[in-house]
């Protein structure tokens, strides 16, 4: 029997060993299959035609591949490949380029926009591009509130599903008019938006529901398969119109784990990576196979307050309490470098950004009178929702979450952490379920009415498609907001923008986090990978060597 | 778990001392001497004590809280301030495991007890009356057994929601079948003897037969499969936790520690490094202890 207990400690050593490299383990396990597959298909190809692979690394899923439904970055990052826009951004800014439309002009009251299209493109079902194929895509955005960046970006609401869209009529086989019931400033940069990629008419048509596991558009790259949670992989489009893809394949790899993902790239099994762990960097940037990618910086990363609720989170002064009890300079040190503390919701890269605003600092004595003065002194129970997935503006949710819970602890707040998936995360903080919760926001249009109108404006807190998810209505923020977008002089727009930053920082519905330089590894093959400050790129221009 | 004194009846236990001719308690005492000279039940034991000992002494071992953070120190490697490193939080690592052996002793104790009273209430029930009760406890025991045990655990947890309590819930019901199943076939064997039929044969009751009589001779295989059940519960939980789905922030818990500290399994390998190995001590106490138990309690190995 003494054998025996030999034996059990055998065993036991081995399963110890295993629960140490337990997770990590398990997904490199389950990842390894797909990995060696796509592996193997590529050295095969390579071997034959040359044909080149680029596997893309990444925390989460996309939610859906239609991008008009969708506002996680995920899912534009694929779309993005797929969809062509009627203009684009440059590839190293948010100016905007010709894409779908080659020209345009605007009236003079900035009321009606007429677009010339392109007329040698194809979708990749095969279907010809035509101006009536630009005016289905408006007409349906435009049928439901679930075209969520529809209603952000042009003030739709159930009242009025078309916003400030008037008409869009093809006014020519290629040609299109936009007839806006006021000014819109964002307008052109917004269309630029990868939500707002045309989609080919007979392909939602063919599939309805369905039509986000098939996109159809025009754009570089043609939709091949998608097994959920694990890849989505497009081929390249022999006939698109601009600038051809040098790389034959793409596949985008869900693997949660950050650490994991950076093992497999070392170990050369994907190729590019995002949400890389920040004590990370280090290692990539010694490593003589890999290359650091940094991101220019418009972003925010944020802890909303539930402010629609009777309870504390309802009160301003328990809201400015929190933002005072949270150490932020220390916080930050879990960013590694990759982030600078936020003051304001929208990034200093922007114009009209309000550097006046003084933050509200570090001071548990001020955080304890102030909770006391709301009559909060013997604190409360709240609920932080996080994501468990990292994301670009928000590297380590789950311990930041925990120092947030140990500062609060401070003046008597109890919180306890509610962590989700990506997916259902978004889906329960759109629905309010929450009474804090991290987000963050990466630019789509480089204008400040992409942050503050989507973010914080009262038209984009309704409960279930929410993108201001702090609930935040404050009726002078939201006329400053919509007198921005309507005033086409861009200083004026500023200063408005100034001033509603002022209001936001007195109501305090956030406590704003950081703003980061995202970090992107990749291997040192990949080159002419220009990563945007929007969050996602084209993959046209970049290649591989050999 | 309050209901775990109520349905353990607890008057019954004493049965062995009952009729604890000098016989009887000269089993134990073999047992016990026997136990004591095998060295590896020696050594389990030793860990066992000592993890007893650190659970209640917990706020004098401790160098540090537990929780106590410093965003400032973090991923500090082992140092005289802090034995054996901090975590991605700046937490005193030492500190959160000692605690932590308390989480770990409750987990065990209370997921093998609440797998114990079922476990032997319907491995009794089953036993004891045959025919078609016996049939459907075993058929129902059969099912669970056929699914993976840290499987059912999560789909447990799923149902109940992701929580301390709960893990250990899930872990004791998962723990049932073994102690059904053992209790089932020593009962089996037991009721056959002739001091049961002496107690038949006196018109003592059903009840009265399997808890005073039955059972408290089924005892020595069920102190061994508890002892061997803490450690498989520990690391159950331990399992759960690190899945997110058992101990939740800020708690030491050493599976929840594992799962916290794996980012950094390249760079700060200690932070993943000690939860685990404490994990390993306390499972191979448990093992080795319950393993020499199991020798100590087996008449056929009596020299």
């Amino acid at each position: 029997m003494n054998k025996k207990g030999l034996w059990t400690l055998f065993g036991l050593l081995l399963l110890v060993v295993l629960t140490v490299s337990g997770c990590s383990n398990d997904q490199a396990g389950t990842e390894e299959d797909t990995g060696d597959e796509t592996a193997e298909a590529s050295d095969d190809a390579e071997g034959s035609e040359g044909e080149k692979t680029l596997v893309f690394g990444r925390g989460a899923d996309s939610v859906q591949l239609d991008p008009s439904q969708i506002t996680d970055g995920e899912s534009i990052y694929v779309t993005n490949q797929v969809y062509d826009t009627l203009v684009r951004y440059k590839e190293e800014n948010t100016e905007v380029r010709p894409s779908l439309a080659t020209e345009w002009e605007t009236s003079e009251d900035g009321l009606v926009w007429t677009f010339q299209l392109r007329d040698d493109v194809t979708f990749h079902d095969g279907t010809d591009f035509t101006a009536e194929d630009v005016v289905f895509n408006f007409e349906r955005w435009a049928t439901s509130a679930d075209f969520i960046y529809y209603g952000y970006m042009f003030g739709a609401t159930e009242d009025n599903l078309k916003g400030i869209i008037e008409k869009v009529e093809a006014t020519g086989d290629y040609e299109v008019k936009f007839t806006l019931s006021e000014p819109n400033a964002p307008f052109l940069f917004t269309l630029a938006m990868p939500p707002f990629g045309i989609a080919s008419p007979e392909a939602v048509e063919e599939h309805g529901e369905d039509y986000f596991k098939n996109p159809v558009g025009t754009g570089p790259f043609v939709f091949e398969e998608w097994v959920k949670d694990d890849n989505i992989t497009l081929v390249k489009n022999d006939d698109y119109f601009g600038e051809p893809a040098k790389i034959d394949k793409v596949i985008f790899r869900t693997i949660p784990d950050n650490g994991a993902r950076f093992m497999e790239l070392q170990s050369g099994s994907i190729d590019v990576m995002n949400g890389l762990n920040p004590q990370d960097i280090q290692q990539a940037e010694s490593d003589e196979n890999l290359q650091i990618i940094r991101r220019p910086s418009m972003n925010v990363s944020y802890m909303a307050m539930n402010t629609d609720q009777d309870g504390p989170m309802g009160e301003k002064e328990v809201r400015q309490a929190i933002n005072l009890a949270i150490d932020k300079e220390k916080l930050l040190t879990l960013f590694e470098g990759v982030g600078k503390a936020a003051k304001n919701p929208m990034p200093p890269s922007l114009w009209g950004y309000n550097d006046d605003v003084e933050d509200y600092g570090f001071d548990v004595e001020e955080a304890k009178r102030l909770l006391a003065e709301a009559g909060y002194a013997d604190g409360f129970k709240v609920t932080l929702y996080s994501m468990a997935n990292p994301r670009p503006y928000l590297p380590q949710p789950k311990v930041t979450a925990q120092a947030i819970q140990e500062m609060l602890a401070e003046v008597n707040i109890e919180v306890e952490i509610v962590e989700n998936d990506w997916d259902s995360h978004l889906a329960a903080t759109e629905n309010g379920e929450h009474d804090m919760a991290f987000l963050g926001w990466t630019g789509d249009n480089g204008d400040p009415d992409n942050f503050l109108y989507v973010l914080l404006d009262k038209d984009n807190a309704k409960l279930g498609s929410a993108g201001n998810i702090a609930f935040y209505k404050n009726d002078e923020v939201h006329d400053l907001l919509k007198q921005a977008q309507t005033e086409m002089d861009q200083d004026k727009r500023s200063e408005l923008y100034m001033q509603a930053q002022e209001l936001i920082h007195e109501d305090a519905p956030w406590f704003p986090i950081a703003h980061t330089t995202p970090p992107l590894a990749a291997n040192k093959d990949v080159v002419d990978y220009l990563p945007h400050p929007t969050g996602s790129e084209p993959f046209n221009f970049l290649d591989i060597n050999n | 778990m309050p209901a775990l004194p109520q349905t353990t009846n607890p008057p019954e236990l004493p049965g062995p001392k009952n009729n604890a001719s000098a016989k009887s308690s000269s089993l134990w005492l073999d047992a016990l001497s026997r136990l004591v000279k095998s060295k590896t039940s020696f050594i389990g034991l030793c860990i066992i004590l000592l993890l007893i000992v650190i659970a209640i002494m917990a706020p004098i071992v401790a160098t540090h809280s537990p929780t106590d953070q410093q965003l400032l120190n973090r991923y500090l490697a082992p140092s005289a301030e802090h034995w054996l490193g901090t975590d991605e939080l700046g937490r005193d690592i030492f500190s959160r495991i000692v605690y932590g052996t308390r989480i770990s002793i409750q987990i065990g104790v209370i997921a093998v007890g609440i797998s114990a009273v079922i476990g032997i209430l319907l491995g009794g029930i089953a036993g004891y009356f045959g025919r078609w009760i016996d049939q459907v406890i075993m058929r129902i025991i059969d099912i669970m057994m056929a699914f993976p045990s840290i499987l059912l655990a999560i789909a447990l947890v799923a149902v109940l929601g992701p929580s301390l309590t709960n893990a250990m819930i899930a872990v004791g019901i998962v723990g049932v079948p073994q102690f059904a199943r053992i209790v089932r076939s020593t009962v089996l064997s037991v009721k056959e003897t002739e001091y049961i039929e002496a107690a038949r044969a006196i018109g003592a009751k059903n009840n009265r037969i399997l808890f005073q009589h039955v059972l408290p001779n089924c005892l020595a295989p069920i102190i061994v499969q508890a002892t061997l059940s803490v450690g498989t519960a520990i690391l159950d939980a331990a399992g759960l936790s690190f899945l997110g789905m058992g101990a939740q922030p800020p708690s030491p818990e050493w599976g929840a520690m594992l799962s916290d500290g794996r980012a950094a399994l390249q760079t700060a390998p200690w932070v993943v490094a000690f939860p685990g190995l404490a994990i390993f001590f306390v499972v191979l106490g448990f093992n080795l202890f319950g393993d020499g138990l199991r020798d100590a309690l087996d008449p056929r190995l009596k020299q």
